[in-house]
């Protein structure tokens, strides 16, 4: 599945503001895997995920999923294996265009745009709406609706239909309940939870909420200074608790922000 | 009367090309791209060379075309590969459009084409109208056959691709788009368009002029917002085309009165600038009255008679953290 070896990167070289982002990160997830990511603010989460995105080239190392060298692939050609979904629920969806033009968008993710095609027809709208329904907010009844006339929560819960209308290799969270109010963040949570496990998703979903991290997913990895420090999988992960997470941290160079207190 | 409107609706329809061009940027990709000056110029400056030279007036057309897209193509590419910013990488390209055209027309400020046969001066003889009636007639047509050819392509899979560049350029980078190919499409096929339009201008006016693409993108914008003002309330991308072209007609019909009312062609520079500006700011002007009447008229003790302090309140306590997700039947 995804495989990481290796993987290095320094930010402001030679500058004053030098820091190693990524400090020899090696990572194996395997098919159905449902990893969180744990660790305080500049840990490396971010850069690993850009990593992995494309957004950001390593200085060293490899990217691969499904034994397909990824490393120097730009950013949108890593779509055909990768479903996204950001922190800001504005960043996911195209705003001025309709719920279905841009679950129509998503259905594509990763071919070729035909110009002699039309983007929308019955067929895949059925399927549009059939998935619709199953999110449970009433959204197969808005369908030409723009999007920018959604709240947040809703915004995100659509984003994560396109992020998985088409099956991706892997499904990457960036803390995308982070922007979204506690009730809404459940909801969103729950709706991620339930699609990942009926289609057996492989995920890698970055958290700020240490109980969010133990009680999803199947693996939880915690990063500190660029390096994992901690992997933890099956029962040993059931048995974890917030408080061996916090000594965990504490036992970190850095104190943990206050953001993992709280969570 | 008649004859000058008939005049003003064949300019505006003849312009209105090159405002589909300012639309495609404009509009749809969201980047502002100043080349259309130039690539207008360019466009009719090839036209009448080409023409002259002997080559088949409608020939010369697609090769007017091909040149402004050559032109957009310049722009899309300091824009999308050297990472220059579109307005800039825009203004490049028409600064050094200026000195191109100039070499075109072999280093003279303008060419006659009056002498050769031209589209039009084809449609005239086949229909008997006069020539601004047969310019109308080709701006018509080819109006009509681009607004048909945009409408269709933006209906596309690929079309849609385009629009949500302009929409949100990194949610459909994450979805597998190149970006960077979409906006250097997008630009090529606008200036395909102004080049296109400059071309047909020239056939009009029977000569080309180095300057006549001076003005050409307040023009455009200004067509734009003119014709947004009439059809606001459609979101359909046909009236959206359609509303761009009317605009421009609009526009050079309130040009053609201006000059009715003494003052030069020239003052249609100023004339423009302003609409634009008032068609931009508007919104924001409209907003701040809006909020002020609502104030204004706000019944504060209407509204705590009806409930007594304690209650609102508790409703502002309750609201706080909940926003509702949902909204549909099962909220």
């Amino acid at each position: 599945m995804l495989k990481i070896s290796n993987v290095f990167k320094t930010f402001n070289i030679g500058t004053i503001n030098e820091k190693r982002a990524l400090n020899d990160i090696n990572l194996t997830l395997n098919d159905g895997d449902f990893v969180t990511v744990i660790g305080g603010n500049g840990a490396g989460k971010s850069t690993l995920q850009n990593v992995i995105s494309g957004t950001i080239t390593p200085d060293y190392g490899k990217v691969e999923i499904n034994g397909i060298d990824i490393t120097k692939f730009p950013e949108y050609k890593r779509a055909e294996f990768i479903g996204r979904v950001f922190q800001d629920p504005m960043l996911g969806t195209a705003s001025d265009m309709w719920i279905e033009e841009n679950l129509a968008l998503a259905y594509k993710r990763g071919e070729n745009r035909s110009p002699f095609k039309w983007m929308i027809n019955n067929e895949n709208v059925n399927l549009f709406k059939n998935s619709l329904a199953k999110l449970g907010l009433g959204l197969e009844d808005r369908m030409k609706s723009k999007v920018k006339l959604l709240s947040g929560g809703q915004r995100q819960a659509i984003t994560l239909l396109m992020a998985t209308i088409r099956k991706p290799d892997l499904l990457m969270l960036d803390e995308h309940t982070a922007a979204l109010d506690p009730k809404t963040a459940n909801l969103v949570l729950t709706l991620t939870n339930e699609i990942i496990e009926q289609n057996n998703l492989t995920t890698l979903m970055i958290t700020h909420n240490m109980k969010d991290a133990l009680s999803y997913g199947n693996r939880l990895i915690m990063m500190d200074q660029g390096k994992i420090i901690y992997d933890v999988s099956g029962e040993d992960k059931k048995k974890l608790t917030v408080e061996d997470l916090l000594k965990k941290f504490n036992q970190t160079k850095d104190a943990p922000s206050d953001a993992m207190i709280l969570g | 009367m008649l004859g000058s409107l008939l005049g003003a609706i064949g300019q505006g329809v003849i312009w209105g090309v090159m405002v589909l061009g300012v639309f495609i940027t404009y509009k749809i990709l969201n980047v502002s791209d100043l080349t259309v000056d130039g690539s207008f110029a360019t466009g009719g400056a090839v036209f009448a060379i080409a023409a002259l030279s002997g080559v088949d007036s409608t020939l010369a057309l697609l090769l007017a075309m091909c040149a402004g897209g050559l032109c957009g193509f310049v722009t899309g590419l300091l824009h999308t590969k050297c990472k220059i910013p579109a307005i800039l990488a825009g203004i490049l390209t028409q600064l050094g459009l200026y000195s191109i055209n100039l070499r075109i027309l072999g280093d003279k400020a303008n060419v006659s084409v009056a002498q050769i046969s031209t589209n039009i001066s084809f449609i005239s003889k086949v229909t008997g109208l006069t020539h601004s009636r047969s310019g109308m007639v080709l701006g018509i047509f080819i109006s009509i056959v681009c607004i048909i050819i945009l409408y269709t392509l933006l209906g596309t899979e690929f079309g849609a691709s385009i629009r949500a560049t302009g929409n949100n350029e990194k949610m459909i980078r994450a979805l597998g788009v190149n970006t960077d190919n979409i906006k250097l499409f997008g630009i090529t096929l606008s200036n395909m368009l102004i080049g296109l339009s400059g071309a047909m201008l020239v056939e009009m006016n029977k000569y080309a002029d180095v300057g006549m693409g001076k003005g050409a993108i307040v023009y455009g914008l200004a067509s734009i917002v003119i014709g947004e003002v009439f059809f606001r309330r459609f979101s359909n991308y046909a009236v959206k085309l359609f509303s761009s072209v009317f605009g421009c007609i609009l526009f050079f019909i309130i040009r053609a009165i201006v000059i009715r009312l003494g003052l030069k062609a020239n003052d249609m520079q100023l004339i423009s600038a302003i609409i634009v500006v008032i068609a931009l700011a508007m919104p924001i002007f409209k907003e701040n009255m809006a909020i002020r009447n609502i104030s204004k008229n706000f019944n504060w003790d209407k509204y705590r008679k009806d409930k007594d302090v304690d209650e609102i309140a508790e409703e502002k306590m309750d609201r706080t953290y909940i926003t509702e997700i949902g909204g549909g039947k099962n909220a």
